[in-house]
């Protein structure tokens, strides 16, 4: 599978006593959807502008398709920024059409294109209106169309969802991941735990310049458990599953386990053991953390 | 060459984008609306000045024509004083006409020089880098151009909306000397070239400093440095100063070539326009002005500015 940014132990000082990112390893892979996810300050933006050759990293290095960041390998990448700022004086179709022409795209499609960009952001009715009067929504709809406007091969998203209603927000996860089914890998930067993932196939946590997790949603969560829920319980059961889990969370005759350190054999045979101690199950299930409790998780540990 | 012509033209978009802001926000209307009041204010001012002195001429003259037809003479002598007196008015009435004409031109040319320094020290700095305080940059410089591309792109329509207003400024300049004293205004059109350089070099100073200094600072030390040149170049013109030679004056020798030349082109460029006025003789001899010498000096400056300026802007941490 084709690399297509890779970071290898990129560290970014901004001075002697402001590291920003301590060495930042991650890869992403050619048509992922892959979410860095982090709290505020953590480094994401940075992170972000050293693939933008916005900054140069203090040391390690950061590839864009192997080669190093520059203009060339901006063409690309289409980013939207957190903060979209654009020149009210022009019109929609005005400021597409500039874009366009810096990403060298073909001067015979930027019409065709500029159209199908508005109408994927369903922008369509104002590509004539000067951008001075658009809402917040619409300015990020806006920044969305320039983002993919030249077809890019990467896209680095950084908060896509700030100032969309939640339509749009529907909208743009839809935009996301059609650029997905086209061949796109997108690079999600986001505090939106639930909109990441419902999307990313693959997300890394960065906390003070460092990545604590990554992987899939699967491999993230490592912490695997089951809720059981008793008619009838007793002191053996009680014991039993204290064995299993002694950090085992127990009320009104609902037990939450942690079984991450049990195998899976073990594990399918909770239920037979329970019945034959004389207990009545009224409900078994399966828990998987949410990339929420993963993430404060991850942050609490490293916190400790 | 493909390389080549996709570079030019991504400068070219960015330029484009730049002239279009300045038409959108109705900057250049009012850039070149203040020029015609400058300029017609030089040429009001310069009129006045020449009619109070014309006014005072034909007062004296009329005076001494009562003295004479007061003296003790006989009629011939009296009507032999009075042709002379004539002949005498005639020529100084004749000479005034051309001192006229190059107080005219130093007049208007002193004006257009004065907005155009006023308009390149303060509208560079907020032109060329108001997209950072926008963050309008961000998108732009996402896209697959280089920093020294988008540089050149900004400055490029700076210039050419400076040079559009000092070719306004000539034009109309010429116009009303056509039409009040039947004069093409030649000169002025002939001191264009030469004035361009020295606005191409100004500007490439200040990027240069508001990229270092910021805004503030830039515009405060490109105004230092162009004062700096001023007083030098009025020594050699008024011929106290030399700069033929190297150890004739040092400090003069460095300040008339040494620092980017937007008063020495002024001075240069006024010498096309004013040959009679003889305490202005030596316009001609300020700095570094002897054609070819002129042009490549210009350019050096030039490239030293704007290396200095990509290679600072290069190292810039850009904001998103």
């Amino acid at each position: 599978m084709q690399n297509m940014i890779e970071s290898r132990n990129l560290i970014k000082d901004y001075s002697s006593k402001a590291r920003a990112l301590n060495g930042v390893n991650i890869s992403v892979q050619k048509g992922e959807i892959f979410g860095f996810i982090g709290p505020n300050g953590a480094g994401k933006t940075t992170f972000m502008k050293t693939l933008l050759d916005f900054t140069k990293p203090t040391s390690g290095e950061v590839l864009i398709l192997g080669e190093k960041p520059s203009w060339k390998s901006r063409k690309y990448m289409g980013y939207l920024p957190e903060r979209i700022s654009i020149h009210t004086f022009l019109t929609a179709e005005e400021f597409l059409n500039y874009q366009a022409r810096l990403s060298g795209l073909p001067s015979g499609e930027i019409q065709s294109e500029i159209a199908i960009c508005l109408e994927k952001v369903k922008l369509t009715e104002a590509g004539k209106k000067r951008i001075g009067s658009f809402s917040k929504g619409m300015l990020q709809r806006l920044g969305f169309a320039q983002a993919i406007i030249s077809k890019p091969e990467i896209l680095l998203l950084d908060e896509p969802n700030s100032g969309l209603d939640p339509i749009g927000i529907q909208d743009l996860r839809g935009i996301i991941l059609e650029e997905k089914k086209r061949g796109a890998t997108v690079f999600l930067n986001s505090h939106q735990l639930l909109e990441v993932e419902k999307i990313c196939d693959r997300v890394a946590i960065l906390n003070r310049g460092e990545v604590v997790a990554q992987g899939s949603r699967s491999e993230l969560t490592g912490l695997r458990g089951i809720e059981i829920e008793l008619e009838n319980s007793n002191e053996k059961i009680d014991q039993f599953l204290k064995e299993l889990d002694s950090e085992m969370i127990q009320k009104d005759g609902r037990y939450s386990l942690n079984t991450e350190n049990l195998d899976s054999e073990k594990e399918r045979t909770i239920p037979a053991r329970i019945v034959e101690l004389g207990g009545k199950i009224n409900l078994y299930s399966r828990r998987q953390e949410s990339l929420e409790e993963i993430f404060q998780r991850v942050i609490k540990d490293q916190k400790v | 060459m493909e390389l080549i012509l996709e570079k030019i033209n991504k400068i070219y978009i960015i330029a484009a984008l730049g002239f279009k802001e300045s038409v959108r926000k109705k900057l250049i209307f009012f850039l070149l609306l203040c020029c015609i009041v400058f300029t017609g204010s030089g040429i009001g001012c310069a009129s006045s000045c020449m009619n109070l002195s014309e006014d005072e001429i034909k007062l004296q003259l009329t005076e001494q024509k009562k003295q004479i037809e007061n003296m003790e003479a006989s009629p011939d002598e009296k009507k032999m004083m009075l042709g002379q007196l004539q002949s005498e008015y005639n020529k100084v009435k004749e000479q005034g006409e051309k001192t006229f004409i190059n107080v005219l031109y130093i007049v208007i040319f002193s004006m257009i020089a004065f907005w155009l320094f006023l308009i390149a020290a303060i509208f560079t700095p907020f032109l060329a880098l108001n997209d950072f305080q926008t963050r309008t940059h961000v998108l732009l410089l996402s896209k697959s151009i280089s920093r020294w591309e988008y540089l050149l792109g900004k400055f490029t329509s700076i210039l050419t909306l400076m040079i559009l207003n000092l070719i306004l400024m000539t034009a109309s300049s010429t116009l009303f000397l056509y039409l009040s004293l039947n004069d093409l205004g030649i000169p002025l059109l002939r001191s264009l070239l030469v004035f361009s350089q020295g606005l191409l070099v100004f500007s490439s100073m200040i990027i240069f400093l508001t990229l270092t200094a910021g805004r503030l600072p830039g515009i405060f030390l490109s105004m230092v440095i162009t004062v700096l040149t001023v007083y030098p170049a009025i020594s050699i013109i008024k011929g106290e100063l030399t700069i033929n030679e190297f150890s004739d004056n040092v400090f003069a020798f460095i300040l008339g070539y040494g620092l980017p030349q937007y008063a020495v082109n002024y001075f240069y460029a006024l010498s096309f326009s004013v040959k009679d006025i003889d305490f202005l003789k030596n316009l001609h001899k300020v700095g570094n002005n002897t054609g070819m010498i002129s042009v490549m000096i210009n350019f050096i400056w030039f490239i030293i500015f704007w290396t200095l300026s990509i290679f600072i802007f290069n190292k810039k941490d850009l904001e998103t």
